[in-house]
């Protein structure tokens, strides 16, 4: 093992702990870190050429996190954080991804949306990833512990019992959590409210 | 929301969640107590609970996931080129403008990217075809490959020409285009995709975003992603896209056999060029869809004759005719009759959907489109008069009605011609002279089909009126063969009295009665005939009087010269039988029909005959509106029986199947009628095509059933395409189409749509009313549902009107245990329910 490597690591797990000790500026620092992982590692997974390729969030986030943290030494909190911030990457790669998609399509204009097509999207399987990530903001501001559930969720595509461990509670707490914070988002997103 | 505030709120939401529905009242009364705020949104938040369970369940797919992960490729250098900006995407790839990065060449290009997720094995190879395939094209009117490699990633991409310019159909519409140089353009796309064809190569996905026109003018085909080559051995391509499962194309341009995914060849293109020229030729699409849907497109690619284009114009949509036209520089009118003729057979020939009968490859169409610029006869000839009478039969009412009275009218010359060459050969002489009138007045009609103008027989009505409207004006030149005439002119009373012109029937039908009684002193069978004929005109225009004298003298002249028992006499019987029928009288109908059955099962001497067949048919319905199910039920089960044995797909196999299925739908026995229903509406598809009355009526049928069974949704939907197909075909006032109306009123009613139910209900009545005898039960089943709508809307004495007024019509018409009077009896006790309660 190199010594760059070596650093590296180190350098991430202490800003692991900063951000989730609430320092702003380690999340900035280690956001391209953790997103030039998962590129390389996602690229590496579509270039095996697999007609059944499927991409599955954890299979990513292990093998990131053995690259950015390593299997040594590991302490349970750290896993944790690394995971929650993961889940913070992807929301933040995806809703990047529909605005600038969003924005391309519709010839550079702002898309203002319309009542039908907003509930239609608040129904949808895959909702408007804008919208949503704007009312998950909102939800933070109030209940900050439903909107990391949920980004672990649906941007990190854990399961209930992988998110409550990520959170420290009972998958009954969780699952329960769940299903207000869905309940107030779909609320949130439809457009009678 | 504060956070404190949503504290509080979800405290009491957890809550609620754990109890059941009946529960959470009194708990969020206790919890909430005067905090009105508070429950409005805990209760928002429990409904929106429950609609939102599957909200969130699927996170973002891997594609887009992947995707995502690429980040923005612009300023990617790939290859010897920097990419500058999104340009278009594909299915599977995107396409980039690019320049080259070094300074060998400062020419911009396009750089076409496989999509990041889409690497299977199958598309590289795609890929690696489309690349092969471009590097072996070198045309003016193609955009060229200039090079190819892999990124990278490992991802492959193509470098292009880059066309600066609009797709065809903007570019035409954005210059005002006239139809001429819209043509010139079109033939330019053909060159480029001769070009293609003699390479072996089928585009496949010709469509205006593959066709751009550059500034200049000039043609650029694009895209050549799908496309197919002819050679599939030496290419290896054609397991890979004939596989079913796989069939890239892009809906609106494919060809019938994209969609079946039957066999492509250079034919495929022709169609797609057809459906371009269509566009380009009048702004519209060649199918009409009464939605739009991809499998409602597939069915009419497969199914429906497209429109003319001349036509298409100007049916109503978007964009108007006005703008079309004012984009071609023309008006309307005009344009239409640019298109008329030579331009919509055009079209129609490469729109073909046996790529066979189409233009042989892209050049002939082009051969055909200077032919027409340069006014010279084009090649394409519309369909022969044998294939659109075929064709017009099968989508016309009106014409098939006539053709079938056409058709029966020659048969039963023939056959009593031979009949009566057997039975007197003395006098072979008249036989000889008999068959010889027969055979003259086939000529005669057939004669009168083939000189109709063919261009003009997609009209059906229309130009099967003018033929005959011709036919009528030579009756005058056979008056020196007052036979002749008047056999003539009883056949064309017959074709009239089917196409519904009744008034010129009944003048020739007289015509001939009055000069076959002077011919033969009064009494004759073929007078009896005519009788006959203008009988069932009587009775088609509502003179039941009159008709019934007729057919009874028509009766007594049979009887008279052909003994009491003959076919022709149990004819006669079985037509006095159905008119009693129509009239309501059910017991004298049902006595007379026996008759006939009787007559008819001796004659035929145990065979079933087409003839006893029809008598126990009219018999069994009969007995069926009595009421009489048990013993209707074996006879309906008999004549099926046979009909099958008898092999053939016919309508009257049809007819059975769907009266022996009413009949046990009205016995509750939905299960064993549905798969009956199923069959007829399949055979008659099988034999009308779907646009076609006695389809409307399968429908219509099978939409009953579905109410039913309590499936309202495809209840719905069926009588609804019922409603439009008997609309188009029918028209607004055709009392089938208000059966439709009453029903789906009801379906509506019972589905609590009320004020809908109640405008169905009136539409329908309005035409009843206007179409049928003053006392019928139709009308007084509207109105019976209408008085049911009435009732919900709380207008109790308007209602009660209706029901107590149309109750004794329908249970005098029709059997207690008809369904319609059943729900006459229902809708009267729930009048009363909500009567009572309201006191």
């Amino acid at each position: 093992m190199t010594h760059a490597r070596e650093a590296t690591r180190d350098r991430v797990t202490e800003l692991l702990l900063r951000w989730s000790e609430g320092d702003r500026d380690a999340s900035e620092a280690l956001m391209p870190l953790v997103y030039d992982s998962l590129r390389r590692i996602a690229a590496g997974y579509f270039r095996r050429e697999r007609a059944d390729h499927t991409l599955q969030a954890t299979a990513i986030v292990n093998e990131a996190y053995i690259e950015l943290v390593g299997q040594s030494g590991i302490r349970w909190q750290s896993r944790a954080h690394f995971i929650g911030f993961f889940a913070r990457v992807m929301r933040r790669v995806l809703v990047d991804y529909a605005r600038e998609r969003n924005y391309a399509k519709r010839g550079g204009k702002l898309r203002k949306v319309t009542l039908a097509e907003a509930a239609a999207l608040a129904t949808a399987k895959t909702p408007d990833l804008m919208a949503l990530d704007d009312a998950l903001s909102s939800l933070a501001e109030i209940d900050p512990r439903k909107a990391s559930l949920v980004e672990l969720r649906f941007f990190g595509g854990l399961t209930n019992e992988e998110a409550a461990q990520v959170l420290g509670v009972s998958r009954a707490t969780a699952i329960r959590e769940w299903q207000r914070a869905r309940a107030w988002l779909y609320r949130e997103l439809s457009p009678s409210a | 929301m504060n956070a404190q505030r949503w504290r509080q709120v979800d405290r009491v939401l957890e809550a609620a969640l754990e109890l059941s529905t009946a529960e959470r009242p009194p708990y969020l009364d206790a919890a909430c107590g005067g905090d009105a705020e508070l429950r409005r949104e805990v209760e928002q938040l429990l409904r929106a609970e429950e609609d939102a369970r599957s909200f969130l369940e699927t996170p973002p797919s891997d594609e887009v996931v992947a995707e995502a992960l690429k980040g923005p490729q612009e300023g990617r250098r790939v290859g010897a080129y920097r990419l500058l900006r999104r340009i278009g995407e594909g299915g599977m790839s995107t396409v980039y403008l690019a320049r080259r990065d070094d300074d060998q060449y400062r020419r911009e290009v396009a750089v076409k990217l496989l999509r990041r997720g889409f690497e299977t094995p199958e598309l590289l190879h795609r890929f690696r075809t489309e690349r092969q395939i471009l590097a072996g094209l070198e045309h003016p009117s193609i955009a060229r490959l200039y090079d190819g490699g892999t990124d990278e990633d490992g991802c492959p991409f193509l470098v292009m020409e880059f066309v600066r310019g609009l797709p065809i159909d903007l570019y035409c519409d954005r210059e005002r285009l006239p139809v001429d140089a819209r043509l010139r353009l079109f033939q330019e796309v053909c060159a480029a995709v001769r070009h293609a064809h003699q390479n072996l190569l089928v585009h496949r996905d010709l469509k205006p975003a593959n066709i751009l026109v550059a500034s200049e003018g000039e043609v650029k085909l694009l895209d050549f992603g799908i496309a197919k080559h002819l050679d599939a051995g030496k290419q290896g391509t054609e397991s890979l896209h004939t596989r079913t499962g796989l069939r890239p194309m892009t809906p609106s341009y494919a060809s019938p056999e994209q969609v079946r995914g039957a066999a492509i060849t250079t034919a495929t293109d022709v169609y797609a060029l057809g459906v371009l020229l269509y566009g380009l030729l009048c702004g519209r699409g060649p199918y009409q869809l009464a939605e739009d849907l991809a499998h409602e497109l597939e069915r009419a690619i497969l199914e429906q004759e497209p429109r003319r284009p001349s036509d298409a114009l100007t049916r109503a949509g978007e964009p108007s005719a006005e703008a079309i036209a004012r984009a071609r520089g023309t008006t309307p009118r005009e344009l239409a009759r640019r298109l008329e003729g030579d331009l919509d057979t055009i079209v129609l020939t490469a729109l073909r959907k046996q790529p066979e009968r189409r233009y042989g490859s892209a050049q002939e169409l082009a051969d055909d489109v200077e032919r027409h610029l340069t006014a010279r006869p084009v090649a394409a000839r519309p369909d022969t008069v044998a294939y659109r009478v075929g064709k017009f039969v099968r989508r016309n009412t009106l014409a098939v009605v006539a053709a079938c009275a056409l058709l029966s009218v020659l048969v039963a010359f023939s056959v009593v011609t031979h009949r009566q060459s057997v039975r007197i050969g003395r006098e072979r002489d008249i036989a000889q002279h008999e068959r010889q009138q027969a055979q003259q007045v086939s000529d005669f009609l057939l004669k009168l089909f083939e000189r109709s103008d063919p261009t003009d027989a997609d009209r059906a009505d229309l130009t099967l009126r003018q033929v005959l409207d011709r036919g009528v004006a030579e009756i005058d030149d056979l008056a020196d063969q007052p036979e002749l005439q008047s056999a003539y002119m009883t056949v064309l009373g017959k074709v009239y009295r089917g196409l519904g012109l009744f008034d010129v029937a009944a003048g020739l039908l007289e015509r001939a009665v009055e000069q076959r009684r002077d011919l033969s002193g009064g009494d004759h069978v073929e007078v009896a005939a005519s009788l006959n004929e203008l009988a069932s005109l009587y009775q088609d225009q509502g003179d039941y009087e009159r008709a019934e004298t007729i057919f009874r003298e028509a009766l007594a002249i049979r009887r008279r010269l052909l003994g009491v028992s003959h076919p022709e006499v149990a004819q006669s019987l079985n037509n006095l039988a159905l008119l009693r029928y129509v009239q309501g009288d059910h017991e004298s109908a049902e006595t007379h029909l026996r008759e006939a059955l009787e007559m008819t099962r001796e004659l035929s001497a145990g065979e079933a005959s087409h003839d006893v067949l029809a008598a126990a048919a009219n018999l069994a319905l009969v007995l069926h509106e009595k009421g009489d199910y048990e013993e209707a039920e074996p006879l309906y089960r008999e004549i099926l029986e046979r009909r099958r044995r008898l092999g053939a797909e016919s309508y009257d196999l049809a007819v059975s199947l769907n009266n022996l299925a009413m009949l046990l739908l009205d016995q509750g026995a939905l299960e064993s009628a549905e798969p009956l229903f199923q069959e007829s509406l399949a055979l008659r598809r099988r034999l009308f095509g779907d646009e076609h009355p006695h389809v409307a009526l399968a429908l219509y049928n099978l939409g009953l059933l579905r109410h039913e069974e309590g499936d309202y949704e495809a209840a719905e939907r069926l009588l609804a395409d019922a409603l439009a197909l008997g609309r188009e075909l029918q028209g607004e006032d055709h009392p089938r189409v208000a059966n439709t109306l009453t029903s789906l009123a009801r379906l509506h009613l019972a589905t609590g749509r009320v004020e809908s139910a109640e405008r169905l209900s009136r539409q329908a009545l309005d035409v009843y009313r206007r179409k049928l005898p003053p006392v019928h039960f139709r009308t007084a089943y509207a109105e019976t549902v209408l008085g049911g709508c009435l009732t919900e809307l709380g207008r109790m004495e308007e209602a009660e009107a209706l029901l107590a007024g149309s109750y004794p019509v329908l249970e005098k018409q029709l059997s207690r245990r008809e369904p319609m009077t059943r729900d006459a009896l229902a809708l009267m006790a729930r009048h009363r329910a909500v009567k009572t309660g309201n006191r």
